[in-house]
C-alpha cells in the first residue's frame, strides 16, 4: 500500500525534460505578450520625469511633482504639487470625457453583438438544420466571406454610409458589423452538434421554426454564444480603424480607443502618464468580462456542446 | 373515433426508395409495433405519420380526417424519441409543460416573466396536469431537476410524461428503450404495456428488437426493404410467418433453415431423410424452416449431428449442432436435464415436430403445406 503511494509520488515529482521545455517556451511566450501590459500599467503609475528618464522601476518613487499646466493657469506652485497616480488617472478623466467614451463603447459593442445574434442564429439554424435547395452553396459563400479583410471593403462601405448621410452617427459604427459571417459559421458548427430529435420534439410540441430558434436553440447555444460574444465585443471595443474613419468631427461619438488620441503629442509635448492611464481604464472592462466568463468561454471554444 | 390509417405511402431520399406503397390501418387503442432491421423504413413511416416528414405520395388520416398536409403539432400526436430529446435548459416540470404552453396559451401568455402573471388560471390548470402525470409516472420528486441531473431511465419517464400531458390521440415511440441497459429495458417493457392498458390510447411503437415487438404489441407489422411484409398478432407472426424473411427476423435464436427438395413422388428430401407431406406437391426445391424449440433430442431420432457449442441460458440450453448436409449449424432447444447428458463434440440424435415445420418456396414465399404427423411406411 505505502509502496503504491510512493510510486505515485515518484511519478508526480519526476523531472521531465519535455514538460520543462514546454513550460519554458510557454513562459517566454507569455512574457512577450504580457510585457506591453506591464509597461502600460507601469507608465500609468509614474511621474513624467520618471517616464522620460526610464527610472523608478514599476511603481516609480510616488513623489509629488509639479503640474506645469496648473502653474500656467496661475496657481501657486505649492498648490500644484500632485501625486503621479492621482494625477495620471484624474487627468485621464478630465482632459477627455472618458466616461462618455466608455458609454459610447458599451452602446456600440452591445448593439453590434445583439444584432449579430439576431441575424446569425436564424442563419446558422437554417444552414445547420433545414434542408433547402442551394444550402451548400450558401454555406460556401459564408466561408468565402470569412476570407474578405475588413480593410478591403472599408472604402465602399464608407461611401455608402456617406451617401446615406450616416457618417458621424452611432448607426455608422454599428451597421457594417451587424452581419457577422464568423458568427454564422461558429453557430452553424455548434448547431450541427444539437441532435435533430430535440428539434423534432419541439415541432411536435407545436413550436414554430422561429420559436425553435429562440426557445430551444438559443438556450442550448449559450456557451458558444459566450465565446462568440467575447470575440465580437473585444474586436469592436478595441477597434480603432473603423471609428476613426466614420467619426470625423463629433467628439461625443468617440469610442474609447479614439479617446486615446486626445493625449497624442501637441504643443504641451507627449503626456504618456494620463494616456496610459486611459489605456488601462479602457482594457479593464474587457479583462473583468473575460475573468467572469472564462470557464464558459473555454467551454464554448472547445464546443463541448451538450449530451 | 381515432383510427389511424396510412394509405399507399411512398417516400424516397434522393434516388433511394425508402417506402414503397406502404399501407397500414391502426385501430383505436391498439398497440402496434413496426419492427424490422435498421434501414427498413420503419422510422420514416413513423415520422410521416407524425408529420415531421412529408410523404412523396399517399394519404395519412387520423380519425377519418385527412391530415397529410397538417402540421405535426396540429395532429395531436405525441412522440417519444430514442434520445429522449428533453430541453436541456428547462426543468422537468417545464419540459412537461411545454406542449401545454404551446397549445393552451395565447402568444402573450407564453412571454417569460409576465406570461405566468397574465394567464395565472391557465398556468394553475397546466401545473395540475403536470403534477397528475408526474404522479402516475412516479417522477414527482424530480420535477425541479434539469434533465442533465437524471439517469437514463428517469429521462425516459420524463419524456413519456411530456408525451402524456397533452392527452394525445396516439403515442408514437421511436425506439424509446434502445438507450437503456438490458435490465431496465425489460422492466420498462412491462411498464409500457401497463401504461397502455391504463391509458387505452393508441401506441405506435418502432423498434428493431423483435423481443420488444413480441412482448408488448397487440399487433406487429414486420417491415423490410420499405415494405410491410406481414401484419398480425405476435403469436400469429411467430408461428405462421408468411415468408422466409419474416421467419428469419422474428425469433431468437433464429429459425433453422435447410435447403430441401420435394421429390417427384411428392415426398420431401431433407438432409438425407425423406418425409411425407400432407398433400403431395410438384417437384421443386424448397426451404424448410423449423424453430429451435420444435427440434428435440431423441435416441431414435432420424437426424444426427455433432455438438459444437452449448449456449446455456439457465432455464433452457441451446445446442448448436453440426449436421451433415446442412449449411449452417442447427440450433436445438433442450431442457437443462437433457443437455447435462450431452458432451461437446459428441454425436446426438434428434427429431422434429412435423406439424411445426414451415415450408418456403425458393422465392421465399410460404408454401401452404405441412408435413404429415405420422410417416406412412
Amino acid at each position: 500500500m505505502s509502496e503504491a503511494i510512493q510510486d505515485i509520488r515518484a511519478t508526480a515529482f519526476r523531472f521531465s525534460t519535455r514538460a520543462a521545455l514546454t513550460h519554458i517556451v510557454l513562459t517566454l511566450g507569455a512574457l512577450i505578450v504580457l510585457l506591453p501590459f506591464y509597461t502600460m500599467i507601469s507608465l500609468s503609475l509614474k511621474a513624467p520625469h520618471e517616464i522620460m528618464q526610464q527610472t523608478g522601476g514599476f511603481m516609480g518613487a510616488q513623489e509629488l511633482f509639479r503640474d506645469d499646466f496648473c502653474v500656467k493657469l496661475g496657481n501657486a506652485v505649492q498648490d500644484c504639487m500632485v501625486n503621479p497616480i492621482i494625477y495620471n488617472y484624474t487627468t485621464a478623466f478630465e482632459k477627455a470625457p472618458l466616461l462618455r467614451y466608455l458609454l459610447n463603447g458599451i452602446v456600440v459593442t452591445v448593439s453590434i453583438f445583439v444584432i449579430q445574434v439576431i441575424v446569425a442564429l436564424p442563419c446558422a439554424y437554417a444552414l445547420a438544420k433545414l434542408r433547402f435547395w442551394g444550402r451548400e452553396a450558401v454555406f460556401a459563400l459564408v466561408l468565402f466571406c470569412l476570407l474578405i479583410p475588413v480593410h478591403a471593403i472599408a472604402l465602399p462601405l464608407y461611401i455608402m454610409l456617406a451617401k446615406l448621410g450616416l457618417t458621424n452617427t452611432y448607426a455608422a459604427l454599428v451597421i457594417p458589423w451587424t452581419i457577422s459571417v464568423f458568427g454564422i459559421f461558429l453557430m452553424r458548427q455548434f448547431f450541427m452538434t444539437v441532435p435533430d430529435d430535440l428539434i423534432d420534439a419541439a415541432r411536435m410540441d407545436g413550436m414554430s421554426e422561429y420559436g425553435i430558434i429562440w426557445q430551444v436553440m438559443l438556450p442550448t447555444a449559450i456557451p458558444a454564444l459566450m465565446a462568440f460574444g467575447i470575440f465580437s465585443i473585444v474586436a469592436h471595443w478595441n477597434d480603432y480603424f473603423w471609428p476613426r474613419i466614420v467619426i470625423t468631427g463629433n467628439r461625443d461619438l468617440f469610442t474609447p480607443p479614439l479617446g486615446l488620441r486626445e493625449f497624442k503629442g501637441d504643443a504641451d509635448g507627449d503626456n504618456f502618464g494620463p494616456m496610459m492611464a486611459t489605456a488601462c481604464i479602457i482594457v479593464t472592462p474587457l479583462i473583468v468580462c473575460f475573468l467572469l466568463a472564462q470557464r464558459r468561454f473555454i467551454e464554448g471554444i472547445t464546443l463541448s456542446g451538450m449530451k | 373515433m381515432s383510427k389511424i390509417s396510412l394509405q399507399s405511402i411512398e417516400k424516397s431520399f434522393g434516388e433511394t426508395p425508402v417506402l414503397k406503397q406502404v399501407s397500414l390501418d391502426i385501430e383505436e387503442g391498439e398497440f402496434v409495433t413496426l419492427v424490422g432491421p435498421s434501414g427498413c423504413g420503419k422510422s420514416t413511416l413513423l415520422r410521416i405519420l407524425s408529420g415531421l416528414e412529408q410523404a412523396d405520395a399517399g394519404r395519412v388520416s387520423i380519425g377519418g380526417m385527412n391530415v397529410t398536409d397538417v402540421r405535426p403539432a396540429e395532429r395531436n400526436l405525441a412522440m417519444v424519441f430514442q434520445s429522449y430529446a428533453l430541453y436541456p435548459h428547462l426543468s422537468v416540470a417545464d419540459n412537461m409543460m411545454t406542449p401545454l404552453r404551446m397549445r393552451d396559451l395565447p402568444m402573450w401568455g407564453r412571454l417569460p416573466m409576465i406570461g405566468p402573471l397574465l394567464a395565472r388560471d391557465t398556468y394553475r390548470v397546466m401545473q395540475g396536469q403536470v403534477r397528475e402525470v408526474a404522479e402516475t409516472l412516479k417522477i414527482t420528486p424530480l420535477l425541479d431537476r434539469k434533465p442533465g441531473q437524471l439517469s437514463g431511465g428517469q429521462r425516459q419517464r420524463v419524456a413519456l410524461g411530456r408525451a402524456m400531458v397533452r392527452q394525445p390521440v396516439a403515442f408514437l415511440m421511436d425506439e424509446p428503450l434502445s438507450n437503456l441497459d438490458a435490465a431496465l429495458r425489460v422492466h420498462m417493457r412491462a411498464e409500457l404495456s401497463e401504461l397502455h392498458r391504463r391509458l387505452k390510447t393508441t401506441f405506435v411503437y418502432v423498434t428493431h428488437d423483435q423481443a420488444e415487438a413480441l412482448t408488448m404489441s397487440d399487433r406487429m407489422a414486420v417491415m423490410m426493404h420499405g415494405n410491410i411484409l406481414q401484419v398480425g398478432p405476435p403469436d400469429e407472426i411467430y408461428a405462421n410467418p408468411n415468408c422466409l424473411e419474416v421467419a428469419r427476423f422474428i425469433g431468437s435464436p433464429a429459425i433453422n433453415t435447410f435447403a430441401a427438395e420435394i421429390q417427384s413422388d411428392g415426398h420431401l428430401a431433407l438432409i438425407g431423410t425423406t418425409l411425407s407431406l400432407v398433400q403431395p406437391l410438384t417437384r421443386a426445391p424448397v426451404t424448410v424452416g423449423i424453430r429451435p424449440e420444435h427440434l428435440f433430442l431423441s435416441p431414435t431420432g432420424r437426424f444426427q449431428g455433432h455438438v459444437r457449442y452449448r449456449e446455456n441460458l439457465g432455464s433452457d440450453v441451446f445446442l448448436h449442432l453440426d449436421v451433415e448436409g446442412a449449411q449452417q449449424p442447427v440450433v436445438l432447444r433442450a431442457n437443462p436435464a437433457q443437455a447435462a447428458q450431452v458432451t461437446l463434440r459428441n454425436r446426438v440424435c434428434f427429431d422434429l415436430e412435423p406439424d411445426k415445420v414451415l415450408l418456403f418456396q425458393s422465392t421465399g414465399e410460404r408454401l401452404p403445406c405441412a408435413l404429415a404427423t405420422r410417416e406412412v411406411a
